[in-house]
């Protein structure tokens, strides 16, 4: 094993202390620990009432593709918490096809809602005005480095 | 910042051009091409996924109506009377299609309409022309009525300007109906958006949005804004003498109005305040009063609760609710009061908490505050300082199961619940959580909630059940409170029962093992068991027992539960205690209380010795106790205590 000498530990120990604040946001972090969870009772306050700028993160837990865009949210929750309301709307087993069998009413009215047709969705919204949207999960024509790049720019030049 | 999102947004499409941008609903979209697509996966495709939406407004002037897709600035007027008109269409896409500008003039002589009977001209004839002019042309073309259907009332001229507006109207189904507006000044229209500086009654075609003297009128898909008004509707809302209203999407908000009605809800005096409609229905409110004694009534849609909930507030006072079907959340600045009838809650604090959820027994959740049930006999309630409580409420038998929450800090006390007997306040009594566990406690009422039924229903170990007037079973850590003795001598029992008084401890447990029965006599006296009194390394006294003048505390010394008697100068309790026994070995004494004295038993209980407090002979009893070294653990352990290792 490679021993640390005493410069080692301490600059171990001061490296933890600079990113402790961030393991709040770890790879365990559940989205809606770290998120305003929103649903159609309190949507109309938290995201049109909200002034500035807020991210609502659409998904479920029963499909494969939303947890593929977890890490990013955590990511940019941990670095724009600050400028950004980030909210999370969870789509439970009502929306499940291979659950529910009326699931085809309930997407429609979140389509009609919220532009939601696919998990999961970002909806990024100015003063309360919807204003842009990434629909889908990270790919390899489209990486998460390059949804990233276009929330952050979105976040830092309004 | 408008400039800057749309450069922005310029770079985004040059710059990833991988990515496919598109509007469904007029949002800039990026597709990533991955992500969960239930129409994707085999299940039935849907057929409106693509469908545009677009985004109609209406200008009417002069008695003209047009329908336009992006801007209207053409020659503005200052004052506009509109009359009234009546339109229902329903559009087919393979018509619309057809025409690049269509509009409906009614001819002077009404050879087009039919008159009805409320005077209004309506198209009713399927085989009437209308007349079709296209812009370029100025050609002419006849339309069957049938085919797209019309009717139509009033002296009007219609322009479609673009083809795409008719598959938003049929997508919308926009269907406009006795719309009024008079005396509008400076109206506007401007993609998408209407503006007024004033009307005398302002109506938007195919919406609910309406307002009468209302001045800085703004209108869009989203939105509704007044700077004031006599009334505002919205949707099925109405507010009177309103100012800074503003709606958007089923939520609008008012610095102040004289009145806000929502169904059969209504607010009044109301400022600063947020309602969110769904269905005609209220499901959120964030309401200040403008006015001190306000009261706003709001249905409560819980079944076996009240059928409404009146909310009397003061001036500045405020709370939010949040209405669903199964569960009704407020938070209250202090003061606030929630009257359901029977159940009433008043808020302590300021964020003091009330939920009602559904059940077969609806379950109210609460804190910072005291909920209450009140009936003709008694009256009982629950007081949560901090934290969160909860009562099953039968609303014809009362409290049905408690929990009480526990102990945070020394500010902030474990829950209280407790009984008041209105004919008999001396039967009243009073339970205290004084431990760090929620404390669930059930409630015989007449068989509402068995013995065994309540022992089913709940898993904790710290519990009580209380079978009025027989017996109060408590478990664990908990203290057991009376109010002071009716004394006759000083009293009359209708001044004692309205006298303001305090509860005193009658028996506080300190163990989580501890078991005590309360067999109830007459309702009032008790014969008190504690049971298992064997306690861990965290407490030393495990029970303390008041009758009067006298205390009895279990107390652990060397790993044994002693028993120690000790007279109070400070009377803290009545004596409401006749017998106490206790699982103890017999190695000390039992002290009995008969007939409001105390004395030494022995152990097949029969009295040896008796007095009668503050007597002569008390006092000697007194003194011999001391003597006796009931005060002094010292001495008691040296006269009861385990044997001493004579080797340390």
């Amino acid at each position: 094993m490679k021993r640390r000498g005493f410069i080692g530990k301490v600059l171990k120990f001061g490296g933890a202390l600079v990113f402790a604040p961030k393991l709040l946001f770890g790879a365990d972090a559940k989205i809606s620990d770290i998120t305003t969870v929103v649903n159609d009772y309190n949507f109309s306050k938290e995201v049109y009432g909200c002034k500035g700028k807020a991210i609502v993160l659409f998904y479920s837990n029963w499909e494969s593709y939303s947890p593929t865009i977890f890490q990013l949210y955590r990511w940019l929750v941990s670095e724009y918490r600050d400028k950004v309301k980030f909210c999370s709307y969870e789509l439970d087993d009502s929306y499940n096809p291979k659950v529910n069998a009326n699931w085809k009413e309930n997407w429609a009215v979140i389509k009609e809602k919220y532009g939601v047709d696919l998990l999961p969705v970002t909806n990024m919204y100015l003063d309360g005005g919807l204003v842009y949207r990434v629909r889908g999960s990270p790919t390899e024509k489209v990486p998460e480095q390059e949804i990233r790049k276009i929330i952050v720019k979105w976040i830092e030049n309004q | 910042m408008k400039l800057n999102y749309k450069v922005f947004l310029l770079i985004i499409i040059l710059s990833i051009y991988i990515f496919h941008v598109s509007a469904t609903d007029g949002v800039p979209t990026t597709n990533t091409g991955g992500g969960f697509d239930p129409n994707a996966e085999g299940y039935e495709a849907d057929a409106t996924h693509d469908e545009v939406e677009t985004i109609i407004t209406t200008d009417i002037r002069d008695g003209i109506v047009n329908f336009f897709k992006d801007v209207f600035n053409k020659n503005p007027a200052t004052t506009t009377q509109v009359v009234k008109e009546v339109f229902n269409f329903d559009l087919f896409e393979n018509f619309a299609s057809m025409m690049d500008q269509f509009s409906i003039t009614r001819t002077p002589s009404g050879d087009n309409f039919n008159d009805k009977k409320n005077g209004n001209n309506v198209l009713t004839d399927p085989d009437t022309p209308l007349s079709y002019t296209p812009e370029s042309d100025g050609g002419t073309l006849e339309i069957k009525t049938s085919t797209p259907q019309f009717k139509i009332a009033g002296a009007y001229q219609m322009t479609f300007t673009n083809q795409n507006l008719f598959k938003a109207l049929r997508a919308r189904q926009i269907d406009y109906q006795n719309t009024v507006s008079t005396n509008v000044q400076n109206y506007e229209v401007k993609q998408g958006t209407i503006t007024a500086s004033s009307a005398e009654s302002f109506n938007v075609p195919g919406t609910a949005v309406g307002c009468t003297n209302c001045k800085n009128i703004v209108f869009s898909q989203d939105d509704f804004r007044v700077a004031a008004a006599d009334t505002v509707t919205y949707q099925t809302t109405t507010s009177t003498n309103v100012n800074n209203y503003e709606g958007k999407k089923g939520t609008f908000t008012v610095t102040t109005a004289d009145s806000v009605t929502i169904g059969s809800t209504t607010f009044t005096d109301v400022k600063d305040s947020t309602f969110s409609v769904i269905n005609n229905r209220l499901v959120y409110a964030d309401v200040k009063s403008a006015k001190d004694n306000n009261t706003a009534t709001l249905e409560n849609p819980i079944k076996g609760s009240s059928p409404d909930i009146k909310v009397d507030y003061a001036e500045n006072s405020s709370f939010e609710v949040s209405i669903m079907p199964n569960q009704v959340d407020f938070t209250m600045s202090k003061g606030v009061f929630l009257n359901m009838s029977k159940i009433t809650f008043r808020a302590a604090e300021n964020n003091a908490k009330m939920k009602i959820e559904a059940a077969e027994t609806p379950e109210y959740s609460m804190s910072r505050g005291t909920l209450e049930f009140t009936e003709k006999q008694f009256t009982e309630y629950i007081i949560s300082e901090c934290r969160a409580s909860t009562a099953k409420i039968d609303f014809d038998a009362g409290f049905i199961q408690v929990i009480l929450s526990p102990v945070l800090t020394a500010l902030c006390p474990g829950c209280r619940y407790s009984y008041i007997a209105k004919d008999d306040k001396e039967k009243s009594y009073s339970l205290l959580n004084t431990g760090y566990e929620d404390y669930t406690i059930g409630f015989y009422k007449d068989g509402f909630l068995p013995y065994a039924e309540f022992l089913n229903s709940t898993d904790t170990n710290s519990w009580g059940y209380v079978k009025l007037p027989e017996n109060i079973e408590l478990n664990a850590v908990i203290t057991y409170d009376r109010f002071r003795e009716f004394m006759p001598q000083i009293e009359s029992m209708e001044s004692y029962n309205s006298a303001e008084l305090e509860f005193m401890p009658v028996y506080m447990s300190f163990d989580y093992s501890n078991r005590a029965l309360l067999n109830l006599i007459g309702g009032k006296n008790v014969n008190l068991t504690i049971l298992n009194s064997n306690i861990d390394n965290k407490t030393d006294v495990a029970a303390e027992m008041n009758t009067g003048f006298h205390r009895i505390i279990e107390k652990k010394i060397s790993g044994h539960v002693f028993r120690f008697e000790d007279f109070n100068r400070q009377p803290k309790s009545p004596p409401y205690v006749l017998l106490y026994s206790s699982d103890l070995e017999d190695n000390t004494p039992l002290m009995g209380v008969i007939d409001k004295t105390l004395g030494r038993i022995c152990n097949s209980t029969q009295a040896i010795v008796v007095f009668t407090p503050n007597t002569e002979a008390e006092k000697l009893f007194r003194d011999k106790l001391q003597a006796w070294a009931a005060v002094s653990y010292d001495n008691m352990l040296e006269k009861y205590g385990p044997e001493k290792d004579e080797n340390k």
